[in-house]
């Protein structure tokens, strides 16, 4: 769970952007790639994140 | 990096060298000095830092690159009653923050691992509130090439990790390149158990004995920098100095 304050200040570590918060999983839309977050830890690492397509 | 701390996260935890002491004193009380503020600490390694600073500050971030050490860190904040640090994996390279979202960065015992330290240092002063502080501490690199050509063998060998301790004149150097002033200075002296020391990494005994023999068979003036003991032919201790620097952004 990424709390309030968290979400305030993360970014995409790539581009620097906006970002798309759910349960398992933070988005970056622009830069297409999904991090992980594991043990209730997110991963925002470049090298983890996984390719994301925006839900038709 | 990932694979040389992966394993070594428990020991990191229970370091005696990065728990505290008069080094980390210096830090918390600059820390506390710049009031309330969010606090970011990069490449938390054990948690000490963070945890040390979330006594006193609501809100702490610590980052680091490796799960293993995130898990060990937020286990051992939780064991001492700690449970509001969020924990994230990041690269200090590119800090998953919004700009000026931080009164302070604190980065403890740890640039030596990073792979190029300028690139770090612009991410943290990107993430740097206008007016915040960033308080650095490391292992303090010598100007004498043959001292610091000795010292660095002698951490490489222990820790294929570690890339290289800065000078204070690079540190400087390095700090205002990403647009700090260098506002106070410290150099502290860190005593080193060699046992404790080498044992963190978990060093096969031969690698161990090879280390042993390269520090006894150096020149006398390299050990005697470094206040190296030596006891019926075997290594008892030795000592770092440490750098601590308080910059301002701006």
């Amino acid at each position: 769970m990424i709390d309030e304050e968290l979400r305030s200040i993360l970014a995409c570590p790539a581009c620097k952007g906006d970002l798309l918060f759910e349960e398992a999983r933070i988005i970056c839309p622009a830069c297409k790639k999904a991090y992980p977050i594991r043990d209730g830890i997110p991963v925002m690492l470049i090298g983890e994140a996984e390719p994301w397509t925006p839900a038709a | 990096m990932q694979a040389q701390f992966g394993g070594t996260a428990e020991a990191y935890v229970r370091s005696a060298g990065h728990a505290g002491g008069p080094d980390l004193d210096r830090l918390l009380e600059w820390g506390r000095a710049t009031g309330q503020s969010r606090v970011l600490d990069v490449a938390t390694g054990g948690g000490h830092t963070a945890l040390a600073f979330s006594a006193f500050t609501p809100t702490v971030v610590a980052t680091d690159l490796t799960e293993p050490m995130l898990l060990a860190a937020r286990a051992f904040a939780a064991s001492q009653g700690m449970t509001t640090i969020r924990f994230l994996g990041a690269d200090a390279d590119a800090l998953p923050f919004r700009d000026a979202s931080f009164g302070v960065v604190t980065c403890r015992i740890a640039a030596h691992h990073f792979p190029a330290v300028p690139p770090a240092l612009r991410q943290v002063a990107r993430v740097l509130l206008p007016g915040g502080s960033f308080l650095l501490q490391d292992i303090l690199g010598h100007d004498d090439p043959e001292l610091a050509g000795f010292i660095l063998e002698v951490e490489k060998r222990r820790d294929p990790s570690h890339v290289r301790s800065l000078s204070r004149r690079e540190w400087t150097d390095c700090l205002t390149s990403a647009g700090f002033t260098v506002i106070e200075e410290a150099i502290v002296t860190k005593g080193r158990p060699w046992e404790e020391w080498t044992g963190r990494m978990r060093m096969s005994a031969e690698a161990r004995a090879h280390l042993d023999r390269f520090v006894l068979d150096a020149p006398a003036r390299c050990r005697e920098a470094f206040s190296f003991t030596v006891e019926d032919g075997r290594i008892r201790s030795f000592a770092d100095r440490m750098v601590l620097i308080r910059a301002g952004k701006g």
